[in-house]
């Protein structure tokens, strides 16, 4: 290829005429594109981050760790503690073991209001 | 007829006729600039309205600390010197092998050897590259060339020098 002819070509190229009138409608057409697009995708991130902001503060907001909302009543469950839970399971085993009848042994937690002992796991919503 | 500035001020004031009139002002010059190393009108036409798109834009903060022509022009390099680069990557990765020029009014051969040597163009480093450019589709004087990329008129001289030895050399390959 001779490049100084090549060049020379480049240089005294016509280029055919553009229909102006078009141009002009094409142009404001894609411009409003344009800005239609950039419009959505910032109040995409706005949302976003509204979103974020928002949910962070209301996690903030709960009394109690979310985790502990698992139960669709909306109770916050606590485990007992381990040392309470075997005193009871041996207390339970005792009981059935030397009465041999599981209705006397449920009676008697119902006597000594053990629902309340279960319920002060739950804090003061039964008071 | 209007001068430019004045077209911008009415365009600032809210005027979308004004700045119509500076579209079809410049338009041909402009899209002239870009079919001279596009394979296609439509590729031209999309690079000018981009360019007319970031007019749009930047003309409403327009200060007047340099004449519009040269402002456009300013961007029409940095638009090409874009292209180029995209054109460099487009190759180096072999995303262009099944488009074939469409060069209206030239030869296929032409077309080729016109897309091999923008090709070629594409791999300068961007200072040649730029010079070459302004040479090439608007025959800009050196010193025109030298005041737009901030360096002496020997220095726009050396650099398209080198810029067409480098280019033989490749073209040779």
């Amino acid at each position: 290829m001779n490049l100084d002819k090549q060049f020379k070509k480049i240089q005294n190229e016509d280029i055919e005429n553009i229909d102006s009138q078009s141009f002009i409608v094409n142009l404001h057409r894609k411009r409003v594109e344009n800005d239609a697009r950039s419009a959505r995708f910032i109040s995409g991130i706005a949302s976003f981050c509204i979103l974020v902001v928002f949910g962070f503060l209301t996690l903030n907001q709960l009394a109690y760790d979310p985790g502990s909302f698992a139960s669709t009543d909306l109770i916050p469950y606590e485990e007992m503690d381990t040392e309470t839970e075997s005193y009871i399971v041996d207390l339970a085993d005792y009981l059935i073991d030397t009465s041999n009848d599981i209705w006397e042994t449920l009676d008697f937690f119902d006597k000594i209001n053990f629902d309340n002992v279960i319920a002060s796991n739950y804090g003061d919503i039964n008071e | 007829m209007r001068t430019d500035n004045e077209l911008i001020k009415d365009f600032q004031e809210g005027s979308e006729k004004a700045f119509n009139d500076l579209v079809d002002r410049y338009l041909s010059s402009t899209y002239g600039f870009f079919r001279k190393f596009t394979d296609s009108c439509e590729e031209a036409e999309d690079l000018a309205q981009n360019i007319f798109i970031k007019m749009y834009k930047a003309l409403k903060k327009f200060r007047f600390e340099s004449e519009f022509k040269t402002y456009l022009y300013r961007a029409n390099v940095n638009m090409s010197n874009t292209y180029l680069r995209r054109t460099k990557w487009k190759n180096i990765l072999h995303l262009d092998q099944v488009s074939e020029p469409s060069f209206v009014d030239d030869s296929v051969e032409d077309a080729w050897m016109k897309k091999e040597l923008w090709d070629a163009i594409a791999t300068l480093p961007r200072r040649q590259r730029m010079i070459i450019t302004m040479r090439l589709t608007e025959r800009s004087p050196y010193r025109e060339i030298a005041t737009m990329l901030g360096i002496s008129e020997n220095s726009a001289k050396v650099s398209y020098h080198h810029a067409v030895a480098t280019l033989k050399e490749k073209i040779k390959k």
